[in-house]
């Protein structure tokens, strides 16, 4: 096992806690960016987790992920929401790319669009392998659509009636930062539970499948944990460790709500289940702000 | 025409009945079968995939899902 794999597998098989957060956020950067120290982001994120610390640290979040994920068809049904929310983001990524005025914020934003639309069809290839046949040939064929398909040769365009057409900025950066470091805690929860549901003959290839996964999500961590470090240069710690501890509250909330209500930003066609979700409030009045959707499912902003 | 459309009908509904048969099969040889179809771009997964999940848990069909993309469209300062 090489340094890099040693250092990633060192994050598997530890319980969700705050302590993993701060070190998955530490491997990302060691891996991709080695010796890069991150002053700036990493003090930030370390107040964030003080006075904003989020449910997906701590252990009781991996109890409801073990007895949620028990269920086969509950862990089936999973990996196409994860390969619909990847396709989703992967859209929202090639939005903020195309029109992005740094030709490296660009580049960066590109790839990591590319990889979330190929992770679409990653794990329609894990439910493929760890549940062969559960899913006929016909909607098979259909779900690979989740993946829009992008890919480094294709031109840039935003999306459509994408909200996300816009200049991204350090705000955008560090959301992803936040939301990547969930998905690799997300990581290292399936890993197991993969390897509990497959045939045996499959264990291989899910491993690599899902290691493949991992090297990608902790190279986004790293390369937004980069940016947001670089473009809080100037700006006030004080500030910067503010904005954070305002995005983890929000994306807490997310998460809270995911678990059992309303959702604050709408993925999975929850607008079709939920008054609340940001796109239908945003209907009912265009002039909806996050404090007012953060208002209307019951926190208000402090 | 009459009989072109019963045979049409016939037709379809034959290819139900196998469809479910086969659903049952798999079901029975596998433990487990989803079916659903993509809609105007949307993930439509059919309401007996769901109900067995939802009953358990109601929001569970979408929590724990990746995320890796700004979830709020609206940049705050900083």
């Amino acid at each position: 096992m090489d340094d890099d794999m040693a250092l990633t597998s060192s994050l598997l098989g530890r319980e969700p806690s705050l302590e993993l957060i701060r070190s998955i956020a530490e491997v990302a950067v060691q891996l991709r960016y080695p010796g890069l120290e991150c002053s700036r982001y990493f003090a930030a994120l370390g107040q964030a987790l003080r006075d904003e610390p989020p449910p997906f640290g701590t252990r009781e979040y991996r109890l409801i992920y073990r007895s949620l994920s028990a269920e086969p068809r509950w862990m089936a049904v999973s990996l196409i929401r994860n390969a619909e929310r990847e396709g989703d983001g992967s859209k929202r990524l090639w939005s903020l790319a195309a029109c992005s005025v740094d030709e490296e914020h660009q580049r960066l934003l590109k790839r990591h669009a590319c990889d979330e639309s190929r992770h679409a069809l990653m794990y329609l290839a894990l439910l493929d392998l760890t549940f062969p046949g559960a899913v006929s040939p016909d909607f098979g064929a259909e779900l690979r659509q989740l993946s829009p398909g992008f890919s480094m040769r294709k031109e840039l365009y935003p999306v459509p009636g994408s909200p996300y057409a816009k200049v991204p900025t350090i705000d955008d950066f560090l959301q992803m930062n936040i939301a990547e470091i969930r998905t690799a805690i997300h990581h290292t929860m399936q890993r197991p539970v993969l390897g509990g549901h497959c045939p045996p003959e499959n264990l291989n290839r899910i491993t690599k499948l899902h290691d493949a996964l991992l090297a990608d999500e902790l190279s986004h961590i790293a390369y937004t944990a980069v940016l947001v470090d670089r473009m809080g240069r100037d700006v006030d710690p004080p500030r910067l460790a503010a904005l954070f501890c305002r995005r983890f509250r929000d994306f807490n909330l997310i998460t809270t709500e995911e678990l059992g209500g309303d959702v604050f930003d709408c993925s999975v066609a929850c607008c079709a289940k939920r008054p609340t979700c940001r796109a239908r409030a945003a209907d009912h009045d265009s002039g909806s702000g996050a404090t007012k959707v953060l208002h209307q499912i019951g926190s208000r902003p402090r | 025409m009459d009989d072109d459309e019963t045979y049409e009908e016939q037709r379809l509904e034959e290819a139900n009945r196998l469809s479910h048969a086969a659903s049952v099969l798999r079901e029975s040889r596998t433990g487990l079968v989803l079916t659903g179809r993509i809609k105007n771009g949307e993930l439509q997964l059919d309401q007996p995939t769901l109900d067995e999940i939802q009953a358990k848990f109601p929001e569970a069909d979408i929590s724990f899902i990746a995320l890796n993309s700004p979830f709020d469209a609206e940049s705050l300062p900083v």
